[in-house]
């Protein structure tokens, strides 16, 4: 049973630490494609603000999409 | 001739009446003073300080803050032979010629004059700063192609030392008396107080000297001009070229606002150096702004500092081969690779008669009321400068050219813009077609007088977004020229 546990405990850890790492590695850029626009600064329709860095729609279009 | 009004020598014996008096031996004075000669004009130049910076002299540019601080108030002027040309960077730009166009959001009417009343002295300023118009180059800006802003062309002088470089010339001129240690504190007119006799100048010693002439020239700066002329009329009660409460008014800078950092492209380029965009005149007047040079200065070798410099460069150049390990970097702390950069401003101010000079009840040991400063910065300056900022940002991304990260009072209209200055003061005595809008007409003479001139940027009826020496020693050959014609006689 025990070591069930720990492979599970393991496997969240693991799944944590990747997730982190994915973080880590994101620019605003990436950052744009994965967040919807309702927390976002919108300056117009091509142009949206994220933590200060001015994007372009290309930079996000998969939400727009 | 070189004189020393502290040692008290013959020139005071003289009892010369020169063509022309010239009241401050900086860019302005000194390029005003070489002119005249040219045109067998007999000059007498008046310097408040010696050939070399003096604690005594200096002292008397003591000012105080009173608007938005400026902490330039001390520091920026230089009060020796040659004046601010002392410290000056040498960075040469030409106005545009909306810089000289009424824009009437700004509420005041702009230059009398055109960009082509200046261009005829193109050549001669190139000349004395040292360039030649080949010098004239825009930054280095591959692949860039906007309607709203172009790369702005400019020239770097040596830079041009004025006191050094003229002093030989000056000093050993027969058609020149120069006489430093000379402090203006005073102005003797003829009875109709329009024409002007005599300037009252002071030594270090306490003792006063009166130095006649025909026509006189203020050009001591910007902040000083303003000063002489306001204790003169405070002192003998009247208001020459003050009959609206206009000296000292529209009192500007350029201001330099920390546009935050940008990360370059990879795949569109890499900067190599310094590069700067400057709004198109259909864009400043399209949106009721001002002009701007915004520099964009690109992290070539980032400094790596310590025992470990080496190892931390290869680090980084390590991090900064790959994409995916150059975004771990910056998410972990500020990380900048080579073309990576941080983006500065050089903002024009719009002329605002809420940002002024006066003076203020404390007196200097020479007996003037010292200059107080009330810098302001108006709706019209907020609008350039988060409207351009903005712009540019947009334009880069559009291009791919690079992504930037604007600080927070950019885009968020409730605080407060951080500005600084880049020692370049203007205004304070512009130039105008009305004595309501200004303190000298379109020949820099002060209103209602009939002999009194000015030069230098105190007369700059609107800042621009360039670098002001420039356009100084272009409008003090434009007042020579206009002098030496118009006194023939």
């Amino acid at each position: 049973m025990n070591r069930y546990r720990r492979k599970f405990f393991k496997k969240i850890i693991m799944l944590q630490t990747i997730y982190f790492v994915d973080k880590l590695f994101e620019f605003p850029k990436e950052k744009s494609k994965k967040n919807n626009a309702t927390n976002q600064q919108q300056i117009n329709q091509q142009y949206i603000i994220i933590n200060g860095w001015l994007l372009h729609s290309k930079d996000f279009y998969d939400i727009a999409s | 001739m070189e004189y020393d009004l502290n040692e008290i020598s013959g020139i005071n014996k003289k009892n010369e009446i020169y063509d022309v008096v010239i009241c401050g031996a900086g860019v302005s004075g000194i390029t005003v003073a070489r002119k005249l000669v040219s045109f067998g004009k007999k000059v007498l130049l008046l310097e408040a300080g010696d050939l070399q910076p003096t604690t005594e002299s200096q002292e008397i540019y003591q000012t105080h803050s009173i608007g938005v601080y400026y902490s330039g108030k001390d520091t920026c002027r230089l009060r020796y032979f040659g004046g601010t040309s002392n410290h000056w960077a040498g960075r040469c730009m030409t106005f545009e010629d909306v810089d000289f166009e009424d824009r009437p959001y700004f509420g005041i009417p702009s230059w009398p004059i055109t960009k082509n009343d200046l261009d005829k002295y193109f050549l001669e300023a190139c000349d004395i700063l040292d360039i030649t118009p080949d010098d004239f180059q825009p930054w280095e800006f591959n692949n860039f192609k906007s309607d709203i802003f172009f790369a702005p062309i400019h020239a770097a002088s040596p830079p041009t030392r004025f006191g050094k470089k003229f002093r030989t010339e000056i000093t050993t001129s027969n058609k020149i008396d120069f006489v430093k240690n000379a402090n203006v504190i005073d102005f003797e007119f003829l009875n109709d107080t329009f024409t002007q006799k005599c300037v009252i100048a002071k030594n270090y010693h306490n003792k006063t000297f009166k130095f006649y002439g025909k026509i006189f020239v203020l050009a001591c700066g910007t902040i000083e001009n303003a000063r002489i002329l306001l204790n003169i009329n405070l002192k003998h009660n009247i208001r020459i070229g003050n009959r609206y409460d206009m000296i000292g008014k529209c009192f500007m800078e350029h201001f330099n606002v920390d546009l935050g950092r940008f990360v370059a492209d990879r795949q569109s380029l890499q900067w190599k150096s310094q590069f700067e965009l400057y709004p198109t005149a259909n864009f400043v007047k399209k949106n009721n702004i001002g002009s701007s040079v915004i520099a964009f200065h690109p992290n070539i070798e980032p400094d790596t500092y310590g025992r470990l410099a080496e190892l931390k460069r290869v680090v980084r150049d390590a991090l900064c081969s790959s994409e995916p390990l150059t975004n771990l970097a910056r998410n972990i702390k500020d990380f900048d690779c080579p073309g990576d950069g941080i983006i500065t401003t050089l903002c024009e101010q719009a002329p605002n008669k809420n940002s002024y000079i006066t003076i203020c009840k404390e007196k200097d040991k020479i007996g003037l009321h010292k200059a107080c400063i009330h810098w302001d910065i108006s709706d019209n300056d907020r609008r350039t400068i988060r409207t351009l900022a903005i712009s540019a940002a947009k334009e880069l991304a559009r291009l791919d050219i690079a992504r930037i990260q604007l600080p927070s009072y950019i885009y968020n209209d409730e605080e407060d813009i951080e500005t600084y200055f880049h020692c370049h003061q203007m205004g304070t005595t512009r130039m105008s077609t009305s004595e309501e809008h200004g303190v000298v007409d379109k020949n820099c003479k002060v209103f209602g007088t009939k002999n009194l001139y000015i030069a230098g940027s105190s007369v700059f009826s609107t800042g621009s977004g360039v670098n002001p020496t420039f356009t100084i020693v272009q409008l003090s050959l434009r007042l020579a020229e206009y002098l030496a014609h118009k006194h023939k006689s």
